[in-house]
């Protein structure tokens, strides 16, 4: 055996259990006025503990920068996407698509957008001709500017209207909401770094248009 | 925000940066495919995370997860219990764990027990919820755990004793 008093070899088998809190109230109570008293017992108890306490704050390791590239030529390869940049968004963002949606699920399709913005976008440029570049940059500007509007004027209606919703949706909405924020701001972080790159503009107004239909969503829910 | 979380998660629960990204792309590839049956029932997070774990779970089972077999009973007397050495330095580990030295330590966990640790302590996984995905029995992945952090603490006090014999 282990060399310890038959009461610590139970206590010391049940320790993580205690700091879990698995225990029923009585046997915890019982354990805890055991490590009180038990140098042995409550030393052990402290650094499992502290390996438990540091294992839930360890720092999640960045992922290598080929990762992105070799899904996506995965992708390509399996013939999931075909290889021209944009279809990856046209095909997870079907016109009218989204309005059907649970809005959850526009959260969904917005990460996968963002993994395109962050990892693709930036190598993807398409060899445009000057004049034809600066056409689509400034017609994407004009709706840019369009789609700001629109969500200026439903952001009053939609934040009334999530108060009248049952708690549950309205969580769900809102948690989507901040998550279409965070992917919003990417998309506009992507746009300032590449001010000359139309296709940056085109995924920042696809933001733009499905944060948009997620706030008109809200507006339309029924209340129970 | 969710690339990171899925490569973290692949990376500690096979303890192997190759095997990590290709199980990572994985589970990319994968989203992609089952992104139509989101339904919205839960958080994306939630879901996306569920799916890293089943797939890295799948991986491990192809290769042999039960190194440590997950089925072992209670009976072993000693393997449950901290080692005791008497006379030994006191090194006491509390309120000292070094992250870096403990994230070696769970490198060099045996699978079985590194699985049920990486779910439990630092994916934030309930028992019942571990027990489910990898197919034991809730009392077997508390035993499996205690176990892990027994080890792990064995470990980290190893290291500590050998940094101590260095510097004195």
């Amino acid at each position: 055996m282990n060399g310890l008093p038959a009461n610590c070899t139970e206590v010391q088998r049940r320790i993580s259990e205690c700091l879990d809190g698995g225990e029923p109230p009585d046997e915890e109570r019982r354990l805890k006025k055991h490590l009180d008293e038990c140098w042995e017992c409550s030393r052990v108890y402290e650094d499992l503990k502290s390996i438990k306490e540091t294992a839930a704050e360890l720092d999640a390791p960045e992922p290598p920068d080929t990762l992105w590239s070799s899904v996506r030529l995965q992708l390509v390869q399996q013939g999931l996407v075909r290889d021209r940049k944009p279809t990856l968004w046209e095909r997870v963002f079907p016109r009218g698509f989204a309005s059907s949606l649970k809005p959850a699920f526009v959260g969904a399709i917005l990460a996968l957008f963002v993994i395109g913005i962050a990892y693709y976008v930036r190598d993807s440029r398409k060899d445009l001709p000057p004049s034809t570049e600066s056409a689509v940059l400034l017609e994407v500007q004009r709706a840019e500017s369009h789609y700001q509007k629109a969500i200026n004027a439903l952001d009053a209606v939609s934040q009334k209207r999530l108060q009248s919703l049952s708690p549950e949706l309205a969580q769900i909405f809102t948690d989507n909401l901040a998550t279409m924020d965070y992917y919003l701001k990417e998309c506009q972080d992507a746009a300032r770094k590449n001010p000359d790159n139309p296709l940056v503009h085109q995924y920042l107004l696809v933001a733009y248009e499905k944060k948009a239909e997620l706030m008109q969503t809200i507006v339309n829910s029924d209340s129970q | 925000m969710h690339k990171r979380r899925v490569y973290s998660l692949c990376l500690r629960m096979v303890s192997n940066v190759g095997e990590a990204e290709d199980l990572a792309q994985e589970v990319f590839m994968q989203l992609f495919r089952k992104l139509s049956t989101f339904r919205g029932e839960s958080a994306f997070s939630t879901w996306l995370h569920r799916l890293a774990v089943n797939v890295v779970l799948m991986h491990l089972r192809k290769k042999g997860l039960n190194e440590i077999s997950l089925d072992e009973d209670f009976d072993d007397d000693t393997q449950d219990l901290p080692r005791k050495e008497y006379g030994a330095v006191d090194l006491n580990l509390s309120g000292a764990v070094d992250r870096a030295a403990l994230e070696k330590a769970i490198r060099e966990l045996p699978k079985g027990y590194r699985t049920i640790f990486v779910l439990h302590d630092v994916e934030g996984y309930e028992h019942n919820e571990i027990a489910a995905l990898i197919g034991c029995s809730i009392g077997n992945s508390k035993s499996q755990l205690h176990k892990a952090r027994l080890k792990l603490r064995d470990s980290l006090q190893g290291r500590r004793a050998k940094a101590e014999k260095k510097t004195s």
